[in-house]
């Protein structure tokens, strides 16, 4: 069993790894119930602007705290949870677009209805904010929003998105300059 | 404007989020290009973000229970392993076994071959027989797996 291996490791070890009994003494229900009520909502809101699609935010929420238990974080911080539940959902975003990507790269017939899912589902639900801020990469959405909403430093930044701490700078002028610039056209 | 982040911006959009009133920045901000477009931008965002749609998430028991599944289908499957293995290294034996007897009785079982099939050749039997033989193994693999799968979903 690989949940809470490190724990395993650690803590038990003269536990079997394979005992689901040991999985409950790694973290138990009530401690994960506290993480996911403080983090799941203001990750989903995360996952849902940048992503683009209140659906794929549901499946990657949840995607990203089922991988949080297969290897929760040693740490009981608040701050290091909440930036390693950032992280991995920003590299399943990624991962989505990336294979979404690559399934149009090779589908010859695909329809329109598949093409625009992303840009349907926002267009419906919301406002004129969601569309201009699609206009942005995906990494330029989480780069604004991790800065703006939810006040992330540099480093920080740099620890969710893995990238370099010195670039961050760059790339976040660049992109609040764009979107900047969006809302100048929006006028 | 600005080029670069300005050295203020974070009070900026510190003094955005926290309502606090300082002349020195509220004079800076007048002045600074760069301030006044990161002022702009971090208002919408927090606007945007405060807009965002609230939706019936899962409760926490129920991703806790999905984990658990998940972890204890994985753990029938690793515990399943060992059989499939055992299974594959019996059935390899018993092929491996089965053309080495053959090979070494060839002479008792050629009449045999040679009334089933004139134009059948000697050598063609161990390599029928072993033909027979993987096809066996590979069904009884695919049936003991899909079996091993049943039971641990």
């Amino acid at each position: 069993m690989q949940i809470f291996d490190r724990h395993l490791n650690t803590n038990f070890p003269f536990v079997g790894k394979t005992t689901v009994e040991a999985v409950s003494r790694a973290m138990n229900e009530a401690t994960f119930e506290e993480i996911y009520k403080r983090m799941a909502r203001p990750l989903w809101s995360y996952v849902s602007r940048i992503a683009g699609s209140q659906t794929l935010a549901d499946d990657i929420v949840q995607e990203t705290f089922l991988r949080y238990l297969r290897s929760p974080l040693k740490e009981n911080d608040d701050a290091a949870i909440k930036s390693y539940l950032y992280k991995i959902a920003t590299n399943l975003v990624y991962d989505h677009f990336r294979k979404t990507q690559r399934e149009n790269k090779w589908r010859i017939f695909s329809t329109a209805e598949q093409e625009s899912e992303i840009v349907y589902e926002t267009l419906a639900e919301e406002s004129d904010m969601m569309r201009v801020f699609h206009n942005l990469k995906p990494q330029e959405r989480a780069l604004l929003w991790l800065a703006y909403v939810e006040g992330y430093e540099h480093r920080e930044i740099a620890a969710v998105l893995n990238l370099s701490t010195v670039s961050i700078k760059v790339l976040l002028f660049r992109a609040r300059r764009r979107l900047a610039q969006l809302l100048e056209g929006e006028r | 404007m600005n080029k670069q982040i300005c050295e203020f911006e974070k009070a900026v959009v510190k003094e955005l989020t926290q309502s606090v009133q300082n002349e020195k920045l509220a004079l800076h901000i007048k002045e600074c290009g760069g301030c006044r477009e990161a002022l702009k931008v971090a208002g919408w965002m927090q606007n945007f973000a405060a807009a965002a749609p609230k939706r019936a998430l899962p409760t926490a028991g129920f991703i806790w229970w999905k984990a658990k599944l998940i972890e204890k289908r994985a753990a029938g499957k690793r515990a399943a392993q060992p059989i499939v293995w055992t299974q594959t290294a019996a059935i390899i034996l018993i092929t491996i076994t089965s053309v080495w007897l053959v090979n070494k009785y060839q002479s008792k079982f050629s009449p045999v071959i040679e009334n089933f099939s004139a134009s059948f050749e000697l050598i063609a039997a161990p390599f029928l027989i072993a033909f027979v033989c993987a096809a066996f193994i590979c069904l009884a693999i695919a049936f003991g797996w899909r079996e091993t799968s049943k039971k641990t979903n």
